[in-house]
């Protein structure tokens, strides 16, 4: 499966991969609690240069940018729609002809959800490399959450190579029945919908199969699980939850009086 | 000797993710023969048989499909010369209908009107299934499906068809009729077929390539390569069961592959062992 996005954990001995689970999430809500502070599209685009420090001491500093790509047609449509047709629009940037404008108003707020979105994106996709999964399970499960709950969100991200890889499958099961998956956006488009199909049957198939096979093993016994992996909270885990919760207050209050 | 349809040169294929899944392949394949390619799991043949209709492109070396590189043509262009049937039919059924499943090849290649109605009709024809046409592709049992997936590029009359596992999760009577489909196409298809199931090769391939640690370890005949147990072992190959039986006992021939064949043995090894006594 060339080149594609493929959403897991990368194993890597660094100081961000061995914090428990748990911190690096109070990291991440931090961040994107933070970002939807922000007044000002710059502060944001300042946060995601920070992640640059992070990603380096994971050492996944290429990884982590990786899936900027796929959300750069989301930026795209985002700016010519919001540029367009904002609702609050005040100013003419540029004056375009059949009475359309494009609005400064509206491309402030389409940097804002952009920057917004790209903060999300690497900041959470660090997280979910540098984070086994069975490790957030287990931490989850020590916050007292629900099983079910700890299961969802593994689910959520075995699911996503999963599909990916049967897609990839099935792209090239079409392709050598001589579809065309090359050419203008509409005949790329055209093309994939031979695709949805298997790939919705086969998803289905797949939650009821795995069902099956997690009820044949005992998934929903009442009764206290244990677990392979067990993380514990240590002194430089409850240090940086500290540090991260002063650091946002600090920033957020500064960006917002800025 | 006739022409080669695929001419593979020098072919190395190593993965985005670093893996060499082949190295220096060199392999012609003749017009009309029936090549069946074994090994275990990740010995490479599906990497292999997947450079032959452009779905993956060498790294190093080059592939011809009728002299022509397959890194200058897409899958789509390369689909009309050779056909590739994908181990799981579910990957690749998506309409409701089965003679509008079988239509989908024939129509990317632009056919029309009653040139393509004949084309399904002789499709379906082929494996048996023409009265099932009307029927939804997935209320079908997976014997069925797998030879919907293998009418479905007879449709496109390829020259070359490539079958990757057709016999995986099918019962007995579903093997007897892929084989005898094989034996039928073979007539006006050169056929690629990758299989475990030893007894089949033994029976439909006029040559076997053995593939072992991203390499073609041997090739022959079935008859000459599944005597060489040595190599075989190397690979967690074995000869077919009545080959193996054959092969144990002490003054029969060693290239006995089929049950007739093993008759035939039998009774001449009697007559021979009675002479000279």
């Amino acid at each position: 499966m060339p080149r594609a996005l493929l959403i897991s954990y990368i194993d890597k001995d660094s100081f961000f991969h061995k914090l428990n689970p748990v911190t690096k999430l109070v990291i991440t809500i931090s961040v994107i609690i933070l970002i939807f502070i922000t007044k000002s599209f710059i502060h944001n685009l300042i946060i995601f240069i920070f992640i640059i420090p992070f990603a380096y001491y994971s050492k996944l500093t290429k990884q982590v940018f990786m899936p900027i790509k796929y959300l750069f047609i989301i930026f795209v449509i985002l700016f010519v729609i919001q540029g367009l047709f904002y609702p609050f629009r005040e100013t003419v940037l540029i004056q375009l002809p059949y009475g359309f404008a494009i609005w400064t108003e509206g491309l402030i707020y389409a940097s804002m959800i952009s920057s917004r979105l790209l903060v999300m994106l690497v900041y959470g996709y660090l997280f979910v490399l540098t984070t086994h999964p069975g490790d957030l399970v287990s931490a989850l499960r020590k916050l007292r959450l629900p099983y079910i709950f700890g299961y969802i969100v593994l689910a959520t991200l075995q699911i996503i190579p999963r599909v990916q890889s049967q897609m990839a499958t099935i792209i090239e099961a079409q392709k050598s029945r001589g579809l065309e998956t090359k050419g203008s956006i509409v005949k790329r488009l055209r093309a994939y919908t031979p695709l949805l199909g298997p790939l919705f049957m086969g998803s289905v198939q797949n939650a009821i199969e795995r069902a099956t096979a997690l009820e044949a093993r005992a998934f929903s016994a009442k009764c206290e699980k244990t677990s392979y992996r067990e993380t514990i909270i240590m002194k430089k885990d409850k240090v940086i939850m500290v540090l991260t919760i002063i650091c946002l207050i600090i920033f957020g209050v500064t960006s917002w009086l800025l | 000797m006739s022409e080669p349809v695929i001419k593979i040169k020098d072919l190395t294929f190593t993965y985005p993710a670093g893996v060499t899944a082949l190295r220096e392949i060199n392999l012609e394949i003749n017009k009309g023969e029936v090549l069946a390619v074994i090994g275990q799991n990740g010995s490479g043949k599906t990497t292999l048989v997947k450079h032959f209709n452009g779905l993956l492109k060498p790294s190093r070396g080059n592939v011809l499909v009728n002299n022509n590189n397959t890194k200058k043509f897409t899958t789509a262009q390369l689909s009309r010369t050779v056909g590739y049937v994908f181990q799981d039919p579910d990957d690749q059924i998506f309409m409701s209908k089965v003679y509008k499943e079988i239509e989908f090849g024939p129509k990317n290649l632009g056919l029309k009107g009653s040139e393509l109605k004949r084309s399904v009709k002789e499709a379906l024809e082929i494996v048996g299934l023409w009265d099932l046409r009307r029927k939804h592709p997935l209320d079908l049992n997976l014997n069925e499906k797998k030879l919907i997936a293998i009418s479905s590029i007879i449709a496109m009359k390829p020259e070359v068809i490539i079958l990757d596992e057709p016999t995986t999760g099918q019962d007995h009577h579903g093997v007897k009729k892929v084989e005898s489909l094989i034996n039928e196409l073979s007539r006006n298809h050169t056929i690629i077929v990758i299989s475990h199931n030893m007894d089949l090769v033994s029976r439909v391939a006029s040559r076997v390539i053995v593939m072992y640690d991203s390499r073609i370890l041997f090739q022959g005949t079935p008859k000459k390569v599944f005597v060489k147990n040595a190599l075989l072992n190397k690979t967690y190959l074995k000869p077919p069961p009545i080959a193996r039986l054959a092969q144990s006992i002490k003054g029969f021939k060693r290239d006995v592959l089929t049950i007739d064949e093993f008759i035939d043995e039998l009774i001449s090894n009697k007559s021979r062992s009675s002479k000279s006594h």
